[in-house]
């Protein structure tokens, strides 16, 4: 097995006894279970692991969590491949196949490094100032090929994944001290709780360090308050990353499965009467010259590696910080076995058990002292300390050369509070902490811990005990815990705080993915680039896949310096969900395929299906379009069906049409409010065709009204329309009329509809044996009949939107199928043959038959198609009439005309504008279009100015680029005056 | 004389029941489906009471069971009642005596009725149900119309088992069983244990 020269002879929560092979850019490694790919890196001694994204910077590890701004990697191969996943967050398994983003061959060694030595040039609005000339165009296409990082998986995503919904009282975001002592008070409140973590286990920062909580070992201390969350009920979500907080409380949660053959993750839409934030904070990188070399590391992250992972960074590390935490990082290095070369502390006073710690084990701190240059190829070798002074200028002729193999930086800590920020919250820097806090809530929720600026652990436990306790409903208390500074006051100035500035010689740089350096900032301040927000877009600061978690505040900190400004003046940019990047499956979960968009499926599916009908979507109904038969072409197919039906029979699902019972003592009273026509006036038995608007005026829907009775209605719909039709008649009751007594009830699945149209249609509905009788003397046009086919019950509607004698025979549902087959049985002797939606359009077409939605649209009155005069006909109020009244919605409106090519063989797209001839400006447009088999020549509808007054006149269609001779013409094409219906 | 044969509208499409470790997923057959309003100016309760047996329940998403026949809340003026198919004539019979008070009507075909039983019923609706089914807040007897993902249904918590009934519109029904099957097929575990914290069965 190969040695892991980095690896420390004991510790680290690994499973030693597991050793698992991985690869890294085609190079063979070993880690063990419990690693990370980056701490198993670290233990191979790898250190440079990736290039920034626009100067191909070599870069290392730089953090042990999800604010990894470098070690981006790929991971697998093929269909499973996903890119740019962070090495922090990469659960180690056997086989691992890992390759750096944005780097070839390989991250050490970069071709695209070359790009390296242009830096000088690019600076901020590089690109929009250089490829403006002469055109943006002529350069995108290289741009865009060299931006992006890392590569989309080429083929389907064979993977599993699980969306859920879940509900909780109290949601803590964060497995630390302070999250489960506030999951442990809320629910001995008696709240259902539920702690979410996104590591393998509970602990949060305990886990990286060696300090004792409460007088006992801080791995104990866990143990016992998990006990305690488990024996309280609390549910314990780890692997499980919070990724965004929305209206409501909602919390969005990415859940690592990887159930063995199942799913593997899973994505929860958690939504909590109260939510606790205890998700930490950010360690920052100090800002010097030569900042970025590979193994310049957080000094909290180098302590975690050594700690949790039983990883050495390096064996002989150098520290810079302005905070004490770094004192403890140190302490836990020396521990294990790690030399401190150097230890440089910006700040002048510290505080003195912390000086005597650190001289006790025999290093001497070197206050008012910082960072100001750094050597290596590429990795780090050696760093220049040097004295600093309140505003952070250095003096670097008394500086001296350290040698390092690792420096570890500390810049003070940023809480997390990224969810905090999604969830309409506020931020405001606390000057006493030095980092932006929580201010204005808008949601339900409080924060606890060091995202709380509660920095210290048994701080954290306290503020969660109290957080927790208060989420559960129990009440506030009367005063918070006397606020203790989490670090010894300090002199330093707020610019020495946020950046070392050096002879300036080499950049510092700010935003390690993106290339962001101190001096770009302060070209942005200086462009008039003043809003943090404008900052952002300008420099592409805190854009990068990390979002600026580890760069964002010392890049705000440089330009309040910058703009001579206060940084709470400056103030933060809002933060956007997803928190970490989250995998497009888990979003989509079982989503997939016909799962995606469910369509409504008709009485008669299978039977279409064994007719061998194309299926398409029309209005959210699978629908047969046309039945293409021994190779037959789409548009032979439709031609052939509506030929059928002018020659013999068709048939056809007409299930989707909208039904809508409306029943009761002022049903067409109702009915005469909502339509256009006057409904009253239908008789028992008889049909109507109604036209629907909007308050408007514009034509919102047409259907048949059939009256079943004195006081019931059935109400035809449009197919799309069928839902919202209901809604809105009982708006209109509920909010408008209430004093009306009238029940809507729609049955839109509760029948099936099978049409029967043709000449032969008569004969074939008498073969069905109806029980009553269906001549027309009985049952003439827009009429209809109540009877039974096959002891079944139906109902015989005469109406016709094919201009061909036609019945629509309606029987409950679970019986269409049934009655389907029974006409295609009896009807073989008439030649009876199904139809589709794309034949039926053809002759609606010729007829000049209205669809609504195509040859309407929201400016539509129903003067534009012909029904001016039986509207203003009509005496009392109904929806939308007012409008429609209007001087000009009476001025030279389009209206609906036929439209017919001088040339037989012409043809128009639907969408065609037409225009006058020797005009120059469209006056309308085709609605419909299409070839005629009955009149062996193309036919179009139109909406065109002043159209109706207008039939004969010549004009031009603007057909894909040709100019089409037509003639207007009346909607009726074929058979004017109706013979066709008594056939 | 032929006869129209009925068909449900899973015959084609689903083989169900569908077992899955912790879940059962069949259809019921025979139901009868009635919608009830009442009149806005009448009062049709009490005359409901004498036909069904049971008061119409008036709290939201409540329902009251009386041998095979359940009554739903839906609005304030509208239930949904089921029972058997070979119970239904009669009783649409007598309710019709209650027009114009009460207005009922068979809907038996526009939906589907699909039951989904088992230990872990509840968390396979969680996968598409947005409503919160614990115990605490849907307990037996509660009812609710929501959304599986996009598809609108009705749930009904039959027992504490837990057992619920789903009425889903027949031209949705294949998509809702698509989706419970496929969800069934890889249901995951409740959540992650914890090391040295076992899963809890909330």
């Amino acid at each position: 097995m190969k040695r892991q020269p980095f690896r420390l002879v004991s510790g680290g929560r690994i499973d030693r006894e597991r050793p698992l092979r991985f690869a890294f850019d085609g190079r063979d490694y070993v880690g063990y279970e419990g690693d990370t790919l980056a701490s198993a890196l670290l233990a191979n001694g790898v250190r440079t692991v990736g290039r920034s994204f626009r100067l191909h910077r070599p870069r290392g590890i730089m953090s042990a969590g999800a604010e990894e701004a470098n070690a981006i990697m790929q991971l697998g191969r093929g269909a499973t491949t996903e890119p740019n996943l962070k090495a922090t967050q990469i659960a180690l398994f056997d086989g691992l196949d890992a390759r750096a983003v944005n780097a070839w061959p390989s991250a050490r060694f970069d071709i695209s490094a070359v790009l390296g030595l242009f830096q000088r040039f690019l600076k901020p609005g590089f690109y929009y100032k250089t490829f403006i000339w002469p055109y943006w165009n002529l350069y995108s296409w290289l741009i865009r090929r060299l931006g992006g990082m890392g590569i989309a998986p080429p083929l389907a995503d064979p993977d599993r994944y699980e969306t859920r919904f879940d509900h909780c009282d109290v949601l803590v975001v964060g497995g630390g001290p302070a999250g489960m002592s506030a999951a442990r008070a809320a629910a001995e409140s008696g709240a259902h709780v539920v702690l979410v973590d996104d590591q393998r286990e509970l602990g949060g920062s305990l886990l990286g360090m060696r300090e004792e909580v409460a007088g006992q070992p801080a791995l104990d201390w866990i143990a016992d308050a998990g006990a305690q969350l488990h024996a309280l009920g609390v549910r314990v979500f780890t692997e499980t990353m919070a990724v965004g907080w929305y209206d409501h409380n909602l919390i969005a949660l990415n859940q690592q499965v990887n159930a063995p053959g199942g799913i593997r993750q899973r994505f929860l839409k958690m939504r909590a009467r109260h939510v606790v934030l205890a998700s930490g904070a950010i360690e920052r990188p100090l800002v010097f010259p030569a900042n970025d070399r590979p193994n310049i590391m957080l000094a909290g992250a180098a302590r975690a590696y050594a700690v949790r992972f039983g990883v050495a960074a390096g064996w002989r590390a150098a520290i810079a910080t302005n905070n004490d935490s770094a004192y403890e990082a140190a302490f836990d290095l020396l521990d294990a076995g790690i030399t401190i070369s150097a230890f440089a502390d910006l700040r002048d006073r510290v505080r003195p058990d912390l000086i005597a710690r650190l001289r006790a084990k025999g290093v001497e701190p070197l206050l008012s002292c910082g960072p100001v240059d750094t050597k290596g190829d590429p990795e780090i070798q050696a760093v220049h300390l040097a004295p600093v002074d309140r505003n952070g200028r250095a003096d670097l002729s008394r500086g001296k050369w350290h040698d390092c193999d690792l420096l570890c930086v500390s810049g003070g800590w940023s809480p997390t509070l990224h969810l905090f920020s999604q969830s309409g919250g506020r931020l405001k820097f606390d000057d006493q902490r030095r980092c932006f806090l929580a201010d204005a809530w808008v949601q339900q929720g409080g924060v606890a811990g060091a995202a709380a600026g509660e920095f210290s652990t048994l701080e954290a436990i306290a503020g969660g005990r109290t957080v927790g306790a208060v989420a559960a409903g129990e009440p506030v208390p009367a005063a918070k815990p006397a606020d203790t500074p989490a670090e010894a006051p300090s002199t330093l100035s707020d610019s020495c705080a946020w950046e070392v500035i050096g002879d300036g010689r080499r950049p510092a740089w700010v935003d390690h993915q993106y290339d962001v350096t101190s001096s770009d900032v302060r070209i942005a301040a200086a462009e008039n680039y003043r809003s943090v927000e404008h900052l952002k877009r300008y420099t592409t600061l805190g854009m990068a896949l990390d979002q600026g978690k580890t760069s964002n505040v010392n890049g705000i900190g440089v330009l309040a310096a910058a703009l001579v400004k206060p940084i709470a003046d400056v103030g933060t940019t809002r933060f956007r969900p997803p928190y970490s990047p989250v995998t497009l499956g888990a979003i989509v979960g079982h989503r997939t395929g016909r799962r995606l968009l469910p369509l409504r499926q008709l009485p008669t599916h299978a039977e279409q299906e064994k007719h061998g009908a194309t299926m398409e979507d029309y209005g959210g109904w699978l629908r047969p379009a046309f039945y293409a038969a021994g190779g037959e072409s789409e548009e032979d197919a439709i031609r052939r069906e509506a030929l059928h039906v002018r020659n013999a029979v068709g048939l056809f699902d007409a299930s989707p049409l909208g039904k809508l019972l409306v029943s009761g003592p002022d049903a067409a009273k109702f009915l005469d409010r909502m339509y256009i026509n006057t409904i009253s006036t239908i008789k028992v038995g008889k049909c109507r065709y109604a036209l629907l608007l909007n308050e408007h005026g514009a034509i919102r829907d047409d259907g048949v009204i059939q009256r079943l009775a004195d006081d019931e209605f059935l109400v035809g719909t449009t197919s799309g329309f069928a839902t919202e039709a209901g809604y809105w008649f009982e708006d209109w009751l509920q909010c408008e009329w209430p004093d009306l007594d009238v029940i809507v009830q729609p049955v839109t699945n509760q029948w099936a509809t099978i049409n029967l149209a043709g000449p032969n249609a008569l004969a074939l509905l008498r073969a069905l044996e109806p029980s009553v009788n269906v001549d027309d003397s009985e049952l003439p046009h827009m009429s209809l009949a109540n009877a039974t086919i096959g002891r079944a019950n139906v109902r015989i509607a005469r109406v016709s939107y094919s201009g061909e004698r036609s019945y629509e025979i309606s029987i409950a549902a679970n019986r269409g199928a049934a009655l389907w087959r029974q006409c295609l049985d009896v009807g073989a002797g008439f030649g009876v043959a199904p139809f589709g939606v794309e034949a039926l359009m053809r002759l609606r077409l010729e007829k000049g038959f209205l669809h609504v939605g195509a040859d309407t649209d929201s400016d539509t009155y129903p003067q534009d198609i012909g029904f001016g005069r039986v509207m203003f006909a009509k005496k009392n109020d109904f929806v939308g009439r007012r409008s429609t009244m209007r001087v000009n919605a009476n001025d030279r409106r389009k209206q609906l005309v036929g439209i017919q090519a001088l040339s037989v063989s012409d043809a128009f797209v639907t969408g065609s504008h037409i225009i006058a001839e020797g005009g120059t400006h469209s006056q309308g447009w085709i609605s419909s279009s299409g070839f005629s088999p009955v009149l062996g020549r193309y036919v179009a509808l139109g909406r065109v100015e002043c159209g109706v007054s207008r039939h004969g006149e010549d004009v031009i269609v603007f057909n894909q680029g040709r100019r089409i001779r037509a003639r207007l013409c009346s909607p009726c094409a074929f058979d004017p005056d109706g013979t066709r219906l008594h056939v | 004389m032929f006869e129209l044969q009925s068909q449900s509208p899973l015959d084609h499409f689903v083989q169900l029941p569908i077992e899955a470790p912790g879940v059962r997923i069949s259809e019921i057959p025979d139901v009868a489906i009635f919608g009830l309003s009442v009149s806005r100016t009448g009062d049709a309760a009490e005359a409901a009471r004498d036909v069904i047996g049971a008061a119409l329940p008036s709290a939201p998403n409540s329902s009251v069971a009386q041998g095979n026949l359940w009554v739903t809340w839906m609005t304030p003026t509208q239930w949904r009642l089921t029972t058997t198919r070979a119970d239904a004539p009669a009783l649409l019979t007598s309710l019709e005596r209650l027009k114009p008070a009460l207005w009922a009507f068979d809907i038996s075909d526009a939906l589907c009725a699909i039951s989904i039983d088992g230990a872990r019923a509840s968390d396979l609706l969680s996968t598409g149900v947005p409503i919160d089914l614990h115990p605490r807040r849907f307990s037996t007897g509660c009812a609710a119309a929501t959304l599986f993902h996009t598809i609108p249904v009705h749930i009904q918590q039959a027992h504490e088992a837990p057992a619920y009934r789903i009425l889903v519109e027949r031209s949705l029904a294949h998509a809702l069983c698509n989706h419970l099957v496929e969800a069934a097929r890889f249901l995951a575990p409740a959540c992650t244990a914890t090391k040295g914290i076992e899963v809890s069965a909330a």
